[in-house]
C-alpha cells in the first residue's frame, strides 16, 4: 500500500500543483503610439515593444526586448524612432538589477537597439522639439516610483543624440523640484549663435541649462525674492528678436522676463548671466504669445480672463496696453495672415476663446493694431458652444472641438476670413483624431462600429466631403499615420474595442479609406507568446 | 481535479496489490474431479444387476486459471511533465492529465514466458485557465497510438515489459475573450518509448462446461518518454458566421512547441 501512495504522489503534485504559466496573467501595455508609418505597443512590464506595420500583409508585429518597467514612451520629435523610459530593476537578494534606460527604437533598422543607462529611475521625459536632446527628471511626485530609497530629485540627465552622450546634471534646488522643462526652439540664437537652452521649472524659481556646454554651470532664477509668495511656472517663451526668455506663472499677475547678456566666459561658468524684470499685466494671466509689432521688435499678448481683457506688453518699455475682449476669454492662438479688413497685409494677429469659462464667443485681435486701435482692433464672432479644442491646420484653418453637455460637435474657422462653419452631426463624436498636416482629415466615430471622416481640404471632391467606413467591431482609437508605408500606401490604423489587451487593429488607406481595402488582426500581442513568455 | 486524483491513488493501489494471492499461491478451492459414489450405499440389500457407476462430469460454476491473456480492454490515464517552458505556456501548468481507452492483443508467444503484444489506444487530454479568467485558454489533444510491447513473465501475475509506440492526432488551442474566440488546430505525431509492470489477477471461468474465455483484471503502469513534431499555432478568429462578409482577418501565429515530455501511464481493465 506505501509503494501505491509513493507512486501516486508525483500524480497527485502534478495535478495540484498551480502554475504562473497561465496566459490569464494579466498584461499591461501603454496606449499605442503611433510613428511615421507603423504603430508600437509596449508592454509596461516585460518592457516587449511590438512595431506593426501596417503594410505588412501578415500583420505580424516585429518584437524588440526592452527594459523592463516602462515609464514613458514618446515618438522622437526629430526621427521616425521611438523613445523609451525604462525603471529597470531594483534587484534583490534573488534577483539581479537592471539598470534604468533610455531605449532608441529605429523600426527601420534591423541593426541592434541604441540605449543609455541613466543614472537614476527617471520618470519624467521631455524632448527638445528639434529632438536633439532628451532631458530626463523625476516628477515632483515620483517618490514612490524612483524605485530608490534615497535619491536627489533635482538631479537630472541630459541625452545629446548627436554625439550620443549622457551627463547627468543635477541642479541647485532652492526647497522644491523639477515640474518641467522647456527647451528652445530650433534656431533660436543666443548673440548671434545658435544655442540651445532649457528652462527647468520649479515652484518659485527656474534653472537655466546650457545644453550645448554640458560642463557649464546651471543658473538659478528665483522668481519670488524672499519665498513669501509661491508662483508655478507654467509657461515659457524664447524671444527670437533678443536674448530674452518670458515665464508666465501661476500665482503670479506679472510676466518674468529673464534677460541674458554677454559676458567672458571663464572655467566652467557661461558666457551670459541673467536679469529678472517683472512685465505687470494688471491681472491674473491665463495664456500669453509672442508677436512681431512690425518693426523687429517683439510683443506679448496676455490674455487676463479675470478683467476680460487682452493685454499687449512692450518688454522693452514696460507698458501695457488692455483692451476689453467682452468674454472670458483665456487662450490664444497666434497666426499670421490676413483680415477681412486688411486682406493684403499678412501680419501677425490672433484668435482667443474661452476653455472651461463657458464662453461661446470667439475673439480676433490684429495684434499690431490693439496699442493704437485698442477695442477697434478686435472682433467678437458668437459660436454654438464652449470650445475645449482648437487646432491649427494648413492654410490658417482652425477646427473647433465644442462640447456642450458632453456632446462633442465642431467648427472650421477661417482665420483669415473669419468665418465659421459648424459641422453637421447626427449624434455625438468620439474618438476625434485630426491630421493637422496635409492632407487634412478630421476622423471620429459614432462611438460604435461606424468610422466617419471629413476632408478639410479639398482632396478633389469639395472640402468638406464627409464619408464613413462600417467596420465588424466597435472603434476604439483612431490614428492616422504621416509616412507612407514600403507598399507607397498611407495607412489608418483603427484600435478596435480589446478590453482584454491581446491587440487587435483594423487598417485601412488612408486616403481612399473603404471596407473592402480594410484587414484585421486579432491577437497579434500574443505573437510568439509560447516562445518568448507572457505578451 | 481533487476528485480525479483520489481516483487516481485507488486505481494505482488496486493495481499494485498482487492479483488473487490466494489463489496464486494455493491450489484452487475445489477439486479438479470429483470422487466416485460408492455403489454400495445407494444399492438394495437383494442381489440385483450391477448399477452402473456414474462418470465423473466437469464441475458447474466458475474456475479460476491462470491461462495466458490474449485480448485486453482497459481505461487509462496518462500524466505528462511538461518540462519546457513553451509547453507549460501552452498547457498552463506543469502536469497534466489525460484519459483514454486501450485495446491490446497478445500476438506472439515466445518461449514459455516472453510474449510480443499489440495495443492500440486513445489518449485525451484537455486543461484550461480557470474559468473567471478574463482571458480563458483552453488547450486539448486527441492521440490515437500504436503500441508495441515486449513482455516477460516474472511471475505469473507480474511481468515486467517494455513499450514503443507511435501515433498521431490532433491539437485545439483556443483563447476567448470578450465574446471574441481565437482557435487553431494542428496536426501532430508522435513516438514513445517506456517500460513497465504488467499485473493480472487469475483469470475466472464463470462456466466451465460451455467455451467461455476466462477474464481477468489485468493493469498497467508504464513510464517513458514522448517525443513528437513541434506545433505551431496560427490562431483564427472563430466567426459564428452571423457576418456574411467580414473584414478579413489575418491569423496570429504563437509560436512553435516541441512535443517532448516524460509521462507515466496507467491503465486498469479486463482480459480475455
Amino acid at each position: 500500500m506505501k509503494r501505491a501512495y509513493l507512486l501516486s504522489l508525483p500524480l497527485v503534485l502534478a495535478c495540484q500543483q498551480t502554475s504562473d504559466t497561465s496566459l490569464a496573467n494579466s498584461s499591461s501595455f501603454l496606449p499605442m503610439q503611433a510613428l511615421a508609418n507603423s504603430v508600437a505597443y509596449v508592454n509596461r512590464a516585460s518592457g516587449s515593444t511590438f512595431l506593426l506595420d501596417p503594410a505588412d500583409p501578415a500583420l505580424k508585429p516585429r518584437i524588440l526586448p526592452t527594459g523592463k518597467s516602462v515609464i514613458a514612451l514618446e515618438r522622437s520629435n526629430a526621427t521616425n524612432q521611438l523613445l523609451v523610459l525604462t525603471h529597470g530593476v531594483e534587484g534583490d537578494v534573488n534577483l539581479k538589477a537592471e539598470p534604468a534606460r533610455l531605449f532608441l527604437i529605429d523600426p527601420a533598422s534591423s541593426d541592434p537597439l541604441s540605449s543609455y543607462d541613466l543614472p537614476g529611475r527617471y520618470d519624467q521625459l521631455a524632448q527638445s522639439e528639434d529632438g536633439a536632446f532628451a532631458i530626463l527628471s523625476y516628477s515632483s511626485t515620483s517618490s514612490a516610483a524612483s524605485g530608490s530609497m534615497l535619491y536627489n530629485p533635482n538631479d537630472l540627465a541630459v541625452v545629446t543624440f548627436a554625439s550620443k552622450k549622457l551627463k547627468s546634471r543635477p541642479i541647485r534646488s532652492l526647497g522644491s523640484a523639477p515640474t518641467g522643462v522647456n527647451c528652445s526652439p530650433p534656431g533660436w540664437t543666443l548673440f548671434g549663435v545658435p544655442r540651445n537652452l532649457a528652462v527647468v521649472s520649479a515652484v518659485n524659481y527656474v534653472t537655466l541649462l546650457d545644453l550645448d556646454q554640458p560642463d557649464h554651470t546651471e543658473i538659478t532664477i528665483p522668481l519670488v525674492p524672499n519665498g513669501q509668495q509661491t508662483v508655478r511656472p507654467l509657461q515659457v517663451l524664447f524671444d527670437q528678436a533678443g536674448p530674452v526668455i518670458y515665464v508666465r506663472a501661476d500665482g503670479s499677475n506679472d510676466i518674468f522676463q529673464i534677460s541674458l547678456a554677454q559676458i567672458t566666459q571663464e572655467g566652467s561658468s557661461n558666457d551670459f548671466r541673467v536679469s529678472l524684470s517683472l512685465l505687470g499685466s494688471g491681472s491674473r494671466p491665463s495664456d500669453m504669445a509672442m508677436f512681431d509689432a512690425g518693426n523687429g521688435s517683439t510683443r506679448l499678448a496676455i490674455a487676463t480672463p479675470d478683467t476680460r481683457q487682452l493685454a499687449v506688453l512692450d518688454p522693452k518699455t514696460g507698458n501695457a496696453t488692455s483692451v476689453p475682449t467682452g468674454a472670458q476669454v483665456n487662450q490664444i492662438l497666434k497666426f499670421h495672415g490676413t483680415s477681412p479688413k486688411q486682406p493684403s497685409t499678412p501680419e501677425d494677429r490672433a484668435m482667443l476663446w474661452g476653455f472651461s469659462t463657458g464662453a461661446t464667443t470667439l475673439v480676433f485681435a490684429d495684434l499690431q493694431e490693439v496699442e493704437t486701435k485698442q477695442a477697434l482692433a478686435l472682433d467678437s464672432y458668437s459660436i454654438s458652444a464652449p470650445v475645449t479644442v482648437v487646432t491649427l491646420l494648413p492654410g490658417n484653418i482652425a477646427l473647433l472641438q465644442q462640447s456642450n453637455g458632453g456632446a462633442v460637435s465642431l467648427s472650421i474657422v477661417n482665420l483669415t476670413d473669419r468665418t465659421i462653419e459648424p459641422i453637421g452631426s447626427s449624434g455625438a463624436l468620439s474618438h476625434v483624431a485630426i491630421e493637422t498636416a496635409a492632407p487634412s482629415r478630421l476622423w471620429g466615430t459614432d462611438g460604435g462600429n461606424r468610422l466617419e471622416y471629413l476632408d478639410l481640404v479639398d482632396h478633389g471632391r469639395g472640402r468638406l466631403f464627409a464619408g464613413e467606413v462600417i467596420l465588424d467591431q466597435p472603434i476604439a482609437g483612431i490614428s492616422p499615420l504621416t509616412a507612407p508605408s514600403a507598399d507607397g500606401t498611407r495607412y489608418l490604423v483603427l484600435e478596435m474595442q480589446d478590453p482584454t489587451k491581446v491587440g487587435y487593429v483594423t487598417v485601412l488607406n488612408a486616403d481612399q479609406p473603404d471596407r473592402q481595402g480594410a484587414r484585421s488582426v486579432y491577437g497579434f500581442l500574443l505573437t510568439d507568446y509560447l516562445e518568448r513568455g507572457q505578451p | 481535479m481533487k476528485t480525479i486524483c483520489h481516483g487516481f491513488l485507488i486505481l494505482s493501489t488496486v493495481a499494485l496489490l498482487p492479483a488473487f494471492p490466494a489463489a496464486a499461491a494455493g491450489p484452487p478451492p475445489w477439486p479438479s474431479a470429483q470422487q466416485p459414489i460408492p455403489a454400495a450405499a445407494a444399492g438394495p440389500a437383494w442381489p440385483v444387476a450391477q448399477q452402473p457407476i456414474l462418470q465423473a462430469t466437469e464441475p458447474e460454476g466458475p474456475a479460476t486459471t491462470w491461462d495466458p491473456v490474449r485480448f485486453s480492454l482497459s481505461a487509462q490515464v496518462q500524466v505528462a511533465w511538461m518540462l519546457q517552458d513553451d509547453a507549460r505556456r501552452l498547457w498552463g501548468k506543469p502536469g497534466l492529465f489525460g484519459e483514454g481507452l486501450s485495446v491490446s492483443y497478445e500476438a506472439l508467444r515466445v518461449g514459455g514466458k516472453t510474449t510480443l503484444g499489440l495495443d492500440l489506444s486513445w489518449l485525451a487530454t484537455m486543461a484550461s485557465t480557470p474559468p473567471d479568467s478574463q482571458l480563458s485558454q483552453k488547450t486539448s489533444t486527441q492521440v490515437f497510438d500504436l503500441g508495441l510491447t515486449a513482455r516477460y513473465q516474472v511471475f505469473r501475475w507480474l511481468s515486467p515489459y517494455a513499450r514503443v509506440a507511435g501515433g498521431m492526432g490532433w491539437e485545439v488551442l483556443s483563447i476567448a475573450s470578450s465574446g471574441l474566440d481565437l482557435r487553431d488546430r494542428v496536426f501532430l505525431y508522435q513516438g514513445s518509448a517506456g517500460a513497465g509492470l504488467f499485473f493480472r489477477s487469475a483469470g475466472l471461468r464463470f462456466d466451465r462446461t460451455r467455451p467461455w474465455p476466462q477474464v481477468a483484471f489485468v493493469g498497467r503502469v508504464e513510464g517513458g518518454y514522448t517525443m513528437g513534431n513541434a506545433t505551431d499555432f496560427l490562431l483564427k478568429l472563430h466567426s459564428d458566421g452571423s457576418n456574411k462578409d467580414p473584414i478579413a482577418v489575418e491569423p496570429v501565429s504563437v509560436g512553435e512547441v516541441v512535443r517532448r515530455f516524460p509521462y507515466m501511464r496507467i491503465t486498469v481493465g479486463v482480459g480475455f
